[in-house]
């Protein structure tokens, strides 16, 4: 299994037991489905930091990052190896 | 009853119908319709809940339906339909009202902005037995949020969410035992602000003003990724505007502001980031 099925998996498995959501198939439109909102991203993106030890800036972060587990798992992977979040404004 | 908008409302939803109480009906939407239209509607269709347009709360012939139906709450959480006095005071045991902030300092729309903009570190929320004012009813339970400097009007408003539901659950199994069983403490006697749909200042930064203040404000309308009820604050470079999406102080003497630098990343006519 590569990295990012590994993250896939894991994330699946936040979404059971932190939210008690099936999210077991990778492609579902989670915002669609209602899986995830406005609220529930907020308490995503702090414990996918919690978990995964990335820091994803709510400024730097496009909502359909979020639409699907791949999705979400390509983020994290993209974030923990640099590639973003982009850099602070008063670095640039 | 539920009189409720946004992911909030769904949230207030799905906590009702996962418990022994029943909701006559889910009022929600107005110019959006049909009944599924806007996300608490789409919930309630979803666990056949009856969906009434919200605009009803301002007609006094609500009233006599809530009765009609025996209902003992209306809760209003995100509804932005200013509710009649004849509705506010039909159900049997109250009528309450779900505020993202802390009461009476932070009335009106936009709470958990209001509190970033003015640099406050601590906030909260609180469900108010509701009256014929906007936001003036007794507290019935709040909560405290710490806002931390990584805290936009986003993030601020969706903790609020998460941290109203527990005393909503509260409420409603208080209300089991009666009226009486209802927390009801007055209002304290300190300054209330109350804020309408405008945005500070224009909508215009003020280069002049404290680095701090200058970051506040932007990080206060920063909804991303979502749209900002503010839009985003505003600033002129050659001649033309542009929304600033986020920004930080950093040590003072550096150019851009008042007391110290504040750096931006700005959006363009076009939204894109620059």
């Amino acid at each position: 299994v590569d990295r990012n099925g590994v993250l896939e998996h894991k994330i699946v498995q936040l979404f059971t037991t932190r939210f008690q959501t099936d999210a077991a198939d990778l492609q579902a439109d989670l915002l669609a489905s209602g899986a995830i909102d406005s609220v529930r991203l907020v308490e995503l993106v702090l414990e996918l930091e919690r978990r995964f030890d990335v820091v994803l800036p709510f400024d730097a972060l496009e909502i359909d990052d979020f639409r699907t587990v791949r999705r979400i798992a390509e983020l994290v992977a993209r974030t923990a190896a640099g590639s973003t979040p982009p850099a602070a404004p008063g670095d640039r | 009853v539920l009189v409720a908008e946004e992911a909030a409302g769904v949230r207030a939803l799905e906590l009702l119908v996962g418990g022994p109480h029943r909701v006559v009906a889910v009022l929600t939407g107005d110019a959006a319709w049909p009944a599924d239209a806007t996300p608490v509607g789409a919930a309630a269709v979803r666990v056949a809940c009856p969906v009434w347009p919200a605009r009803l709360v301002r007609d006094p012939a609500l009233a006599d339906t809530l009765r009609r139906h025996d209902v003992d709450l209306l809760l209003n959480v995100h509804s932005l339909f200013i509710a009649h006095t004849a509705v506010v005071a039909a159900p049997r045991l109250g009528s309450f009202n779900v505020h993202p902030g802390p009461l009476p300092a932070y009335a009106g729309l936009n709470a958990p902005s209001w509190a970033i903009y003015h640099g406050e570190r601590a906030h909260a929320v609180t469900i108010h037995w509701m009256d014929a004012g906007i936001d003036t009813g007794p507290i019935a339970y709040q909560a405290p949020l710490t806002i931390t400097e990584r805290d936009t009007g986003y993030t601020l408003s969706a903790k609020c969410t998460t941290e109203a539901m527990p005393l909503l659950q509260a409420l409603v199994a208080a209300a089991s035992g009666g009226a009486d069983a209802i927390p009801q403490r007055p209002q304290a006697d300190g300054p209330r602000r109350h804020h309408g749909r405008e945005a500070p200042q224009g909508g215009r930064l003020d280069w002049t003003a404290p680095a701090r203040r200058v970051v506040n404000y932007i990080r206060a309308a920063d909804y991303s990724p979502f749209p900002s009820p503010w839009g985003h604050p505003r600033t002129w470079v050659d001649g033309r505007a542009l929304g600033v999406v986020s920004g930080r102080d950093g040590p003072a003497g550096r150019r851009g502001s008042g007391d110290g630098r504040a750096g931006a990343r700005r959006r363009g006519p076009g939204g894109g980031r620059g």
